[in-house]
C-alpha cells in the first residue's frame, strides 16, 4: 500500500536495480572486450582475416545489457527482504516488515530514510578500460606482427645447415654463383613463409634443396676422386720415371714420358683438371718429351700438392656434411698408386717399360718381418758382463720369510722392498707378531682391559673349595 | 487464531498497556535514580516472565529495586537471604507434626518463602550446590515437588538474584542449568558522581520515596495480555535464530572472537528468551511489533550469561559482551546478499 513505506521500498529496489545493471554492464562489457579481442587476434593470426570484416563482431555488443538486466533481476533481493532492510536502516521497529505477514492498517511507518548505496567501481572500470584498450589493439596491430603470433614451424637448425652447405658449394665453386643465390633466396622464402599448421610444404620444399645441394656435391665429389685417380698415377709415374729413369732404355723413356702426358691431358679432358697451377715451362718441356731427374721431381712434387687440395675439398665436402664420410677414405686409398698397377696400366696402354717399377720389396707384417713399409732388422745383442745388482742385506725375520716362502710366479717389474724398521702389514690378531717368534697370545692389553684379565687369573689361580 | 494471522495490536488496545508501563518506569527512576536503562531491561523481564540475576557490588541498590519493584507491581513479596548452611527446606518449605481439631496428628506442609509472586533471593552464589538446585524446578516449571507433592507456585512466579562478583571465598558459582533459566543477568554499575550528589541531598539515611501509585492486579494482567500480542515478524525471529546459532564456534556465521573463546554457544533457551524480551521492548517502546532494535538492546542480558567461554578468554580478558557486541556488528540482519563491492548505508553489507 503507498504511502505505508511501500513508496520508499519501491524507490530504493529501482534504485539498486539500476545501479546493479550498470555494474553487470560494465562486467560484462569488460568480459565482452577482452573475449572479442581474442577472437579478432586468433582469426587475424590463425586465418589471415582483415581487419575491417571482424567489426562485425560489434553486433554482439546489445547482448551485454540483455544479459546485465537478467543477472540484475536474478540480483535483486526479494521485496520481503528489501523491507526487512530498509525498517532495519529507518529504525521502523518492524512496521515495515509486517505489511506482508498480517493486516498492519492501523499503524503508519515512520518516515524511512532509503540507506545510501555505495558501489566501489575502481575495479571494475580498470578491468573494462583493460578489456577495451585490449580489444582496440587486436584490430589496429598490423598484419605482420599478427601473423608473427600464429604457430611457427622451427625449422632453424635445417635452414642453417643448408646455408652452411650452400655457402660450401658455392666457395668451391661446385654450384655457380648465380644457381647458389637463387637457392638460397628460396631457402629464405621458405623459412619465412614456415608455418605449424602447414608443415607438409615447408618440409618437402627443405627436402627439395637438400637434395639438390646433395646431388651437386656427390656429383663434385665423384669428379674429384677421378681425378685423384689419375693425378696418383701420374705423380706415381713421375716418381718412378725420377727413381728409374737411368735405368730404362732412353726410347722407352720418351714412351713413358709420352704416357704421363697423355695421363695430364686425360684428366684434363674428361675431368676438367685445371693445371693453372703447374710451371708451363714443365709442360711443354713434357710434350717434347724431354725431361730432366729435376723437372721429373718438380712435376711429382706439383701433382702431390694437386692431389693434397683435392683431399681438401673432399673434406670440407665431408665436414659440411654434403657427402658421405666414406667418400674421403676412398679418396685416400686412390690417392697411393702403387708400382704394381702402375706396372698394370702401363702394360695395359702398351708401353713396356721393364724395370721402371722394381723397387725395394716391404715387409709383409708379422713378428719377424716388420710392418707393411719396412723389414725388421735386427742389431748386436746387449752384453751383461760388468753389469751388477746392489746388495741389501735382510733381516733374520726376512730370511725365515725367504726360507718359507713358496715361488708363485715372476713379476716384470723391480721388487719393491719395506724400508728398514718397517715391517709387512699384517691385520687381524696377529699384527704386531713377528714370524716365527710368538703367537696370538702375544696380543697387546690394553690399559682398559687389564683389570679383567687379572681378575681372570686371580680367579682360577685360587683353590678350589670342594 | 494464531499468532501468525492475528491481527496487530490496534492503538487503543495498547496504549493502557503502554501506559501502565511508563508509570511504572516513571516511579522506578524517581525511587532509584540514575538508572533508567536498567529500569527498563528489568520491567522487560517482568514483562517477558522471566527470571532476573543481578549482579553488582554490595551496596549499589541491587536489593533496593526488587524490593521497589515489588511494592510497585503490587505483588506479594519475599526475600531470602542465602547462606551457606541454608538448606532446601528452608527455602521450598518442609512438613511438620501438627495436632488436628480432633485430637489427632498429621503431617502439615508449611511452605517455604518460595511460595510468594516475588522471591528476593538475596546473594544466591553463598547458598550451596544443593540449595541452588532447589530452585531449578520452581523456576523452569513454576511448581515445588515435596514428598511426591507438586504444588504450583503463585502466579505470576518471579526470581530476583542478586550475587555479588567481588566476595568468592565461601561462595559457589552457580551451575549452568541454573543460569540458563535465569532470563537476563544485569550488570548494576557503581552510580556516577552526579546521581550520587542527588541520593545523598534528597535522600536522608538513603530512605526510599513511599510507592503512591500501586499497580492493580488487572492492570498487571493487561501488561502480559499485550505483550501476548505483539508480533514477532519472520525477519526478525530469523534474525534471532541465527543470532543464537552464530554463538556456536561450529556455526558458520560464527565471529572469529566465538571461534577462539567460546566452548559452549547460548541454548535454544536462550533464543525464546531473546524473542520474548524483544516483545517486551517493544511493548515498553509502544509498538505491536518487534524491529531489529529490540533484539539488540536485550541481545547482551540474555546471551551474556549463557555463554560457556574458554579459559583463554579469560586469559586475554575477553568476556561475553564483547562478543555479544561483535556478533550484533557482523551479523547481517536483513539477509540481503549483493556483490561484495556495493555497499549500503555506512557499512558494507
Amino acid at each position: 500500500m503507498r504511502g505505508d513505506g511501500e513508496a520508499e521500498v519501491s524507490a530504493f529496489r529501482t534504485r539498486l536495480f539500476w545501479l546493479l545493471v550498470v555494474r553487470y554492464s560494465l562486467l560484462g562489457l569488460g568480459i565482452w572486450a577482452i573475449l572479442y579481442g581474442v577472437t579478432v587476434l586468433t582469426l587475424r593470426a590463425g586465418w589471415a582475416c582483415e581487419p575491417v570484416p571482424l567489426l562485425w563482431g560489434l553486433v554482439s555488443l546489445p547482448l551485454v545489457p540483455l544479459m546485465a538486466l537478467v543477472l540484475a533481476v536474478r540480483q535483486l533481493p526479494s521485496l520481503a527482504a528489501t523491507r526487512a532492510l530498509l525498517d532495519r536502516y529507518g529504525q521502523a521497529g518492524g512496521l515495515l516488515m509486517v505489511r506482508e505477514e498480517t493486516d498492519a492498517r492501523d499503524w503508519s511507518v515512520p518516515p524511512v530514510a532509503s540507506p545510501p548505496l555505495r558501489w566501489h567501481a575502481g575495479r571494475l572500470t580498470l578491468c573494462c578500460s583493460v578489456g577495451f584498450a585490449f580489444l582496440v589493439l587486436a584490430f589496429v596491430v598490423p598484419n605482420s606482427f599478427a601473423r608473427l603470433s600464429a604457430p611457427h614451424l622451427d625449422v632453424r637448425r635445417p635452414v642453417e645447415q643448408l646455408q652452411e652447405q650452400l655457402a660450401v658449394l658455392k666457395e668451391e665453386k661446385i654450384l655457380e654463383a648465380q644457381r647458389a643465390q637463387e637457392l638460397k633466396d628460396r631457402l629464405d622464402q621458405v623459412r619465412k613463409d614456415a608455418l605449424a599448421r602447414d608443415p607438409v610444404k615447408t618440409l618437402e620444399a627443405l627436402d627439395f634443396l637438400h637434395d639438390t645441394t646433395q646431388k651437386a656435391a656427390s656429383d663434385a665429389a665423384e669428379k674429384t676422386l677421378k681425378q685423384v685417380e689419375e693425378i696418383a698415377k701420374a705423380e706415381a709415374l713421375a716418381q718412378a720415371l725420377e727413381k728409374n729413369g737411368s735405368k730404362i732404355d732412353p726410347s722407352q723413356l720418351g714412351e713413358a714420358l709420352g704416357q704421363l702426358d697423355n695421363l695430364l691431358k686425360k684428366a684434363e679432358a674428361e675431368n676438367d683438371l685445371l693445371l693453372e697451377g703447374l710451371d708451363p715451362q714443365l709442360l711443354e718441356e713434357l710434350k717434347k718429351g724431354h725431361l730432366s731427374n729435376e723437372q721429373l721431381k718438380q712435376w711429382a712434387d706439383a701433382l702431390k700438392g694437386l692431389k693434397g687440395e683435392k683431399a681438401k675439398k673432399l673434406a670440407k665436402l665431408v665436414k659440411a656434411r654434403l657427402i658421405d664420410p666414406e667418400l674421403l677414405s676412398k679418396c685416400e686409398k686412390c690417392s697411393e698408386c702403387d708400382k704394381a698397377a702402375l706396372a698394370r696400366y702401363l702394360k695395359e696402354n702398351g708401353c713396356p717399360c721393364d724395370g721402371l717399377c722394381d723397387g725395394d720389396e716391404e715387409g709383409r707384417g708379422g713378428t719377424n718381418e716388420g710392418g707393411g713399409k719396412f723389414q725388421l732388422k735386427f742389431g748386436d745383442e746387449t752384453r751383461e758382463q760388468g753389469e751388477k745388482f746392489e746388495e741389501e742385506q735382510l733381516p733374520p725375520s726376512e730370511r725365515n720369510n725367504l726360507r718359507d716362502s713358496q715361488l708363485q710366479g715372476l713379476s716384470p717389474g723391480t721388487p719393491s722392498l719395506p724400508k728398514k724398521g718397517q715391517g709387512p702389514v699384517v691385520g687381524g690378531a696377529l699384527g704386531g707378531s713377528k714370524a716365527g717368534g710368538g703367537s696370538s697370545a702375544t696380543q697387546p692389553i690394553l690399559p682398559r682391559h687389564r683389570g679383567a684379565v687379572e681378575r681372570f687369573f686371580e680367579r682360577s689361580a685360587s683353590p678350589k673349595k670342594d | 487464531m494464531t499468532l501468525s494471522t492475528a491481527p496487530l495490536l490496534s492503538r487503543d488496545e495498547i496504549a493502557p498497556a503502554v501506559e501502565v508501563a511508563r508509570r511504572v518506569l516513571m516511579q522506578l527512576d524517581a525511587m532509584l535514580l540514575g538508572r533508567p536503562e536498567l529500569h527498563r531491561l528489568v520491567l522487560a523481564a517482568i514483562l517477558a516472565r522471566g527470571h532476573l540475576l543481578l549482579e553488582g557490588v554490595p551496596g549499589v541498590g541491587k536489593t533496593a529495586l526488587v524490593k521497589a519493584l515489588g511494592e510497585l507491581l503490587g505483588l506479594e513479596f519475599k526475600r531470602a537471604q542465602f547462606t551457606p548452611d541454608l538448606m532446601p527446606g528452608d527455602i521450598l518449605g518442609t512438613h511438620i507434626l501438627q495436632e488436628n481439631a480432633s485430637g489427632g496428628r498429621e503431617m502439615v506442609f508449611r511452605p517455604g518463602p518460595i511460595f510468594t509472586h516475588l522471591l528476593l533471593a538475596d546473594e544466591i552464589n553463598r547458598a550451596s550446590p544443593k540449595t541452588q538446585s532447589a530452585l531449578l524446578e520452581a523456576m523452569q516449571e513454576r511448581c515445588v515437588t515435596l514428598m511426591g507433592t507438586t504444588r504450583p507456585l503463585p502466579e505470576p512466579f518471579f526470581v530476583l538474584a542478586s550475587q555479588n562478583p567481588i566476595e568468592l571465598e565461601g561462595t559457589y558459582p552457580l551451575p549452568e542449568a541454573q543460569l540458563d533459566r535465569f532470563l537476563f543477568k544485569l550488570l548494576v554499575p557503581p552510580p556516577d558522581a552526579d546521581t550520587l550528589e542527588r541520593i545523598i541531598s534528597t535522600r536522608r539515611h538513603g530512605t526510599l520515596p513511599t510507592v503512591t501509585d500501586r499497580l492493580q492486579r488487572d492492570e498487571l494482567d493487561q501488561l502480559f495480555w499485550a505483550m501476548h500480542r505483539i508480533y514477532l515478524p519472520r525477519p526478525v525471529s530469523r534474525f534471532i535464530a541465527r543470532l543464537v546459532a552464530a554463538t556456536h564456534p561450529s556455526s558458520a556465521d560464527a565471529t572469529p572472537l566465538v571461534k577462539h573463546y567460546v566452548s559452549h554457544g547460548a541454548s535454544p533457551r536462550a533464543a525464546i528468551a531473546l524473542a520474548e524480551s524483544a516483545r517486551a521492548m517493544a511493548l515498553l517502546s509502544g509498538r505491536p511489533t518487534v524491529g531489529f532494535e529490540d533484539v539488540e538492546a536485550v541481545a547482551g542480558p540474555v546471551l551474556n550469561h549463557r555463554l560457556i567461554l574458554s579459559y583463554k578468554a579469560r586469559l586475554d580478558q575477553v568476556d561475553a559482551l564483547a562478543i555479544v557486541r561483535e556478533l550484533l556488528q557482523k551479523l547481517d540482519t536483513s539477509g540481503v546478499q549483493l556483490p561484495a563491492d556495493i555497499a549500503i548505508g555506512g557499512r558494507d553489507e
